[in-house]
């Protein structure tokens, strides 16, 4: 079986995951992905792709409520599953072993 | 705290209710006020702009949705493979279940097309119904919308047209038809010193017979400023046009519009330089116009030539005989232009022309005739349209509700509840795609059938074709047409619960609400038919009264003729010439067998003639303002010819010539007007014709009837007679004569009468007096031909509907109708229960209907004559007609409920 790897936006949208944690849903990830990219990020974009990545079984999700303070409103929140985390792994490897071969890479800034 | 203001959320949440399901939809949008709070900490406005941005995003990404491997679930499959699925969120308790629920849009839709087309295919009877209804109705309106197009809309074909003025003199209080000329003392003024007028020129009509192609026959020749010619786009095809110098050679040239050029000349490009003989003088062809190219606008023309300068009308500078064209200059309005131009015109020699005053128009305005016919005739068609709408969405209530159970299921497999909604809408889409195509060639026919018909003889009716501006109002028509016809059957669909459906599915009855929307279809459908039938009975009595009016003449077996005299062989002005040979034309014919009775005159009942407006008053009656009357110069025996009666004294006589006292005959309608006492007491007195040097006197010998000069269908105007024997001589006469042995024999007569005197003179616009009246009252028949069958198609829309909506009912309930019977309930009670429901929505939209043609008849006014808009007569016939036609339609489903088999309708569940 090939290997799939992760497009640049699952990718992305993964890692951020994996720093949120247990807070990961689509606000905070696309405001955390904003923070620390430094572009302006939509949420429709990070909606949808929160989505896709469930469909793929990469993650999964769950209805919770915020907590009072935030207002109490449903949220869906998404966890990195087994496959997510793989998916993760197989990728970075596969971009450091390319990297690693790369001559440009010297050069570069 | 939400976030999102009222505004803001409901379309979101409409918008997106579209595509995935309402829980998810609202998670959605309330992650989305979080993050819109979010960005207004950080400092950005995030307003509605942004906000509908988010929205539009998101609706369109959550459409991509959908590739992944989880949608390939057996139920998802099941979904996708009927209707669309959406994207409908997983179970909560469940995380990971929604993967399932995945969306192919772009594909579902063409599964739905599919669906729905063997969904159709499966109910001939219903789309045959409402194809024919809504190509009908969308042709009608295509049809009547290229006539507005064309006749309301176009611009005119010249170049700057909104810039382009008219500028004539006519003396005050002229009646609105009269010849807008000016005279060439005046233009040469304005051309010259004018500010707010550019580009001026003069054009004059003349008439000459074409000799040495076929038999003669008259036609004219406009002579124009050459600029003119070129500023309003004469653009020859083949040669060149006038040109300033061709006047002065002495040469005589023509330029041939495109249709001569075809029609006459075969369209060989040889015909330059070719002569051809126009009043037996041989003019050179320089050239051939582009085609559609016109001047005057509201008819044909032989061709163009430079304006020429006659020794005779020198004399004439001051008589207004020119037309006056030119542009605004930018900026200028029609007032002030109107003032300038009444300041520079000179004074005139002759002092009967102080009095003319200048008029300034633009030609929009002059030639987009304020027709009531066409805006109304368009407002017939929108009614119509909207009731072939309404009738197809009645229809497609039905047909969704006879198909509930099938989409129930579906629903519970998991289908959203959107589905059927969409479904129906796709089904008006679809059904009105096929009906615009079926409209269009319908509406190619009704255009050529106007075309042909030319009731108005409107400028650019010839030309009413079916345009891409009229495509695109048929495109747009077309999608009204869809979301009239399915919206409303689409929302019902989506407001009932797949269980309520499937529970339906053996009901006694169908759903209350379905019901009272198809009722109140139906009722809206009554009122847009009364409308239109109120509208046609109203035009029905009109044309009633028209045609029981009286002219005032007694038009059968008399005909009328054209003569013109040719201006070489018959000099303008030799009175004694003209005299002699229109008296002993009008003699000779008289004398022929078959002939009884011949006259001339300078005007016939509505046709275009020579008659001319001027000012009088009552010389005994100082106090009173001047009235001003069409005049006719008339011959001796007109009266007697036309059989108008003679109220008071005597008609005009032989012996009123030029050695006798000047005399008038007046209408019944002038002598009132004058002398505002019974019409004897005219006779005897003396009426004035102002004029600055010396009043011309005239002593009243007569009063005649009223005739109905402007039209069968207009009041008869004020008018007076002089003698033509007493006048300045015309080399152009109407020669009317009677005969009771047909209009061959009696052209034949003039024809050979004229021959005796002239062989190479021409009858021309040989006409008999009936048709000629008969025309004038044609654009009436027209829009009464069109609005009647419009409402025909109106009574015909509104009784499917009505038989539609008991053939609903009786089918629906048919188990209830059974019992009944079966219970030993008399037919007359069943049919009762069956069609009341249903016929007192109709007579309810036809009382709703009967408010609105009493308002909306005031718009109709212009079109009708002895009748008043709110005629009672008109409105309860209309309402008869319709209750009739509905009580019948809801009889033939009703009695064969009544008829059918108790025990059969019974077993059938």
């Amino acid at each position: 079986m090939t290997r799939e790897l992760l497009g640049e936006l699952e990718h992305r949208v993964l890692l951020t995951m994996l720093r949120l944690g247990d807070a990961a849903y689509s606000v905070t990830v696309a405001l955390q992905l904003e923070e620390r990219t430094g572009h302006t990020v939509e949420l429709a974009t990070i909606q949808v792709a929160l989505r896709r990545l469930e469909e793929k079984g990469l993650s999964e999700s769950e209805l919770r409520h915020a907590p009072a303070d935030e207002g109490g409103r449903q949220r869906r929140y998404y966890r990195i599953t087994d496959s997510g985390f793989a998916r993760l792994r197989d990728t970075r490897a596969e971009l450091i072993s390319l990297w690693r071969d790369t001559p440009l890479a010297e050069g570069l800034p | 705290v939400s976030g999102r203001s009222g505004r803001d959320g409901g379309w979101a949440r409409r918008v997106l209710g579209l595509i995935v399901a309402h829980a998810e939809r609202d998670r959605l949008l309330s992650e989305l006020d979080e993050f819109r709070e979010a960005r207004r900490r950080q400092g950005s406005r995030a307003g509605r702009v942004w906000y509908l941005r988010q929205v539009a995003m998101l609706a369109v990404r959550a459409r991509s949705l959908g590739d992944g491997p989880g949608s390939a679930s057996p139920a998802g499959r099941l979904v996708a493979g009927g209707r669309a699925g959406r994207w409908t969120g997983g179970d909560p308790a469940q995380p990971g279940s929604g993967r399932g629920g995945g969306s192919r849009f772009a594909g579902s839709l063409l599964l739905d097309l599919k669906a729905t087309l063997r969904g159709l295919r499966r109910s001939p009877g219903i789309v045959v119904s409402a194809v024919v209804i809504l190509a009908l109705t969308i042709g009608a309106n295509a049809a009547v919308y290229s006539v507005a197009d064309g006749v309301l809309l176009a611009p005119l074909p010249y170049p700057e047209s909104d810039r382009l003025v008219e500028v004539w003199q006519e003396e005050p209080g002229a009646a609105a038809g009269s010849p807008r000329l000016a005279s060439l003392n005046a233009f040469l003024a304005w051309s010259a010193r004018s500010r707010t007028v550019e580009g001026l020129g003069v054009w004059v009509e003349a008439r000459g017979t074409l000799t040495g192609q076929g038999d003669p026959r008259d036609v004219s020749v406009v002579h124009a400023s050459p600029d003119l010619l070129a500023g309003l786009g004469l653009r020859p095809v083949v040669g060149r046009g006038p040109v300033a110098g061709d006047d002065a050679a002495g040469a005589r040239v023509v330029v041939l519009s495109h249709s001569t050029w075809t029609s006459v000349f075969g369209g060989e490009a040889s015909i330059v330089g070719r002569s051809v003989r126009l009043g037996g003088v041989p003019h050179e062809v320089i050239g051939v116009a582009r085609p559609g190219f016109r001047l005057p606008l509201d008819r044909e023309v032989f061709g163009w030539s430079a304006v020429v300068e006659e020794p005779w009308q020198s004399s004439l500078a001051d008589y207004p005989i020119y037309g006056v064209t030119g542009w605004l200059a930018p900026g200028a309005r029609v007032e002030a232009t109107r003032r300038e131009l009444a300041s520079l015109v000179p004074r005139p020699a002759e002092s009967r022309f102080e009095s003319l005053e200048v008029r300034v128009a633009m030609l929009e305005d002059l030639h987009r005739p304020d027709d009531g016919g066409v805006l109304a005739l368009l407002a017939a068609v929108t009614i119509v349209l909207l009731l072939g709408c309404l009738n197809t969405a009645q229809l497609l209530i039905a047909r969704g509700l006879a198909r509930r159970p099938e989409l129930a299921v579906r629903t519970a497999l998991g289908s959203s509840g959107g589905a059927l909604g969409r479904m129906l809408l796709l089904e008006a889409g679809l059904l009105s795609v096929a009906g615009t195509a079926a409209g269009i060639a319908v509406a190619v026919l009704l255009v050529r059938l106007f075309v042909a018909a030319d009731p108005g003889h409107l400028p650019g009716w010839a030309d009413v074709r079916i345009t891409p501006r009229v495509v695109v109002y048929l495109a747009v028509v077309s999608v009204a047409a869809t979301l009239l016809a399915g919206w409303l059957p689409a929302r019902l669909a989506r407001r009932t619960a797949p269980a309520a459906a499937l529970a339906g599915t053996k009901g006694v009855s169908p759903g209350r609400r379905v019901l009272r929307a198809q009722r109140v279809l139906l009722a809206a459908q009554s009122a847009a038919a009364v409308v239109l039938l109120a509208g046609c009975a109203l035009l029905i009595r009109s044309w009633l009264a028209v045609q029981s009016s009286d002219p005032g003449l007694e038009a059968d077996g008399v005909y009328a003729a054209r003569i013109v005299l040719p201006t070489d062989r018959y000099r303008p002005g030799d009175r004694a010439a003209h005299v002699r040979f229109f008296e002993s034309l009008r003699q000779t014919l008289d004398a022929r067998p078959g002939i009884q009775g011949a006259a001339v005159a300078t005007g016939i009942p509505a046709a275009a003639g020579l008659d001319f407006d001027r000012r009088f008053r009552a010389d005994d009656m100082p106090g009173r303002a001047d009235a001003t009357f069409s005049t006719r110069l008339a011959g001796p025996w007109w009266f007697t010819t036309l059989r108008t009666e003679v109220i008071a004294g005597r008609p005009l006589e032989e012996g009123d010539n030029v050695d006798s006292e000047p005399v008038i005959v007046l209408n019944e309608a002038a002598a009132r007007q004058l002398f505002g006492a019974e019409p004897a007491a005219a006779i005897g007195r003396t009426v004035v014709a102002p004029a600055a040097d010396q009043d011309r006197r005239y002593r009243v010998v007569g009063v005649v009837a009223n005739v109905r000069n402007d039209g069968l269908d207009r009041p008869p105007p004020p008018m007076a007679y002089l003698p033509w024997l007493q006048s300045r001589p015309f080399g152009r006469m109407w020669l009317v004569f009677r005969s009771d042995r047909g209009a061959t024999f009696a052209f034949e007569q003039a024809r050979a009468a004229l021959r005796a005197m002239d062989p190479e003179l021409p009858l021309v616009d040989a006409t008999a007096v009936a048709d000629m009246l008969d025309r004038s009252i044609a654009a009436r028949r027209f829009n009464l031909f069109l609005l009647a069958a419009l409402a025909a198609l109106a009574l015909v829309v509104a009784a499917a509907g009505v038989a539609g909506l008991v053939a609903f009912v009786v089918t629906r309930s048919r188990r209830d109708v059974g019992i009944r019977v079966a219970l030993g309930a008399g037919a007359g009670e069943v049919l009762w229960t069956a069609a009341t429901p249903t016929l007192r929505a109709f007579a309810g939209g036809i009382a709703i209907g009967l408010v609105a043609s009493a308002a909306l008849a005031r718009l109709a006014s212009g079109m009708l004559f002895g009748v008043e808009p709110l005629d009672g007569l008109s409105l309860l016939s209309a309402c008869a007609l319709l209750l009739a036609t509905g009580v019948i339609a809801a009889l033939v489903p009703a009695l064969g409920a009544v008829r059918s088999d108790p025990l059969h309708a019974l077993r059938t569940d």
